[in-house]
């Protein structure tokens, strides 16, 4: 019965603590290298041929199918400029320039990551779809309620959040990604 | 006294191998989930063009609605496998993913000169084929299985059916 106790003691504690400091040390950095602009985040982690086991879990686990930065760099916010949490019961003015790429779109996912079901069958507004003013610059409303112009629907009672693509970024922006230009994100009123 | 140090030096090792074989093979079990969920049915070797994500589409987190993606579920285990991807503007890129996450190659249009991908994938350890069609690239692959990754810019609803005829004409299969 000692016996037992002993060895099977040893392998339970063993396994607990290589599967809790293995599962630590994954999660506890995360990707690393959190780059903000206002309320938009980014990281440039990707698989890599050279990355050692620890960085290749990471990247399994928070960004695989990744592409390298000169491919695709993807900013997301979950906030407004004002640090407040994006709500599906709030209308939103997202205005901004050109992002600096070949080509980007700007997209809004819900609470569980995927595409907010609307009748409209809009997700997203992009280069060559967003209307734009005359200067050339855009004013799109994040709403759940149709808008006049630029809409882009999400759900009433949900949070929300958005991701900004850039396809084939300029140099500057992969060079200094904490630096590029992306839209402002502002509550106009709330239900 | 020497049982305590046994006792600690047991769990020690247990430790070891299981944070290392964890750490380890995490990325090839959640790669080959990921590329059966993909392909979704298809045979290895064999490209599938899923329709584009809306808002039932539950494959992979976050998709991009702007996107036609084209997969192909690698094999490399029976030989070489040939493919060929039209490169569409205004962005066109394939990815070559190994079964342990690693992006190995990467190829946009803009780098193509909007001329189509054409490249003999190779397995690790085998002999370079002899019978390489002319103008192909041979690329040589760290893993037998793995995934060919299409992402393929949509600018409008309009633009759609064109595209998605164009990118049906990509091939995946044994050379």
């Amino acid at each position: 019965m000692k016996k037992i106790a002993y060895w099977g003691g040893m392998v339970l504690l063993g396994i607990a603590i290589g599967y809790f400091s293995a599962d630590f040390a994954i999660r506890g950095v995360g990707l690393g290298g959190q780059i903000k602009v206002g309320p938009w985040n980014t990281n440039l982690a990707n698989g890599s041929k050279d990355a050692d086991m620890y960085t290749r879990a990471r990247v399994a686990r928070y960004g695989l199918l990744a592409l390298d930065k000169k491919e695709t760099i993807y900013y997301t916010a979950g906030t407004d400029d004002a640090g407040e949490k994006l709500s599906g019961s709030c209308t939103y003015v997202v205005e901004g320039k050109d992002l600096a790429a070949r080509w980007w779109s700007v997209t809004a996912y819900g609470p569980d990551s995927y595409l907010i079901p609307n009748d409209a069958g809009i997700y997203s507004f992009a280069k060559t779809t967003v209307k734009r003013e005359a200067d050339g610059h855009y004013i799109v409303r994040v709403s759940p309620d149709r808008q006049e112009g630029n809409w882009v629907p999400v759900k009433a009672g949900e949070s929300f959040d958005l991701t900004a693509r850039f396809y084939n970024p300029e140099a500057s922006v992969y060079a200094a990604p904490a630096a590029a230009e992306l839209p402002h994100i502002t509550k106009e009123s709330c239900k | 006294m020497k049982r305590a140090l046994i006792f600690v030096a047991g769990v020690a090792l247990v430790a070891i191998v299981v944070h290392v074989g964890f750490v380890r093979e995490m990325p090839r079990l959640i790669m080959s989930k990921v590329v059966s969920k993909v392909a979704e049915g298809a045979e290895a070797n064999e490209f599938r063009h899923p329709p584009l994500p809306t808002a039932t589409a539950r494959g992979v987190v976050r998709p991009s609605p702007d996107l036609a993606y084209s997969v192909c579920a690698l094999d490399l285990g029976k030989g070489p496998v040939h493919v060929t991807v039209p490169l569409t503007a205004p962005y066109t890129s394939v990815a070559l993913y190994s079964a342990t996450t690693d992006n190995y190659f990467a190829r946009n249009d803009r780098e193509a000169d909007g001329k189509p991908l054409d490249i003999v994938i190779v397995g690790p350890g085998a002999t370079p084929p002899t019978n390489v069609p002319a103008g192909a690239e041979v690329v040589g692959a760290p893993t037998a299985k793995g995934l060919v990754l299409v992402r393929r810019v949509v600018e409008s609803a309009a633009a759609y059916p064109a595209l998605d005829a164009v990118r049906k004409t990509a091939v995946c299969a044994p050379l």
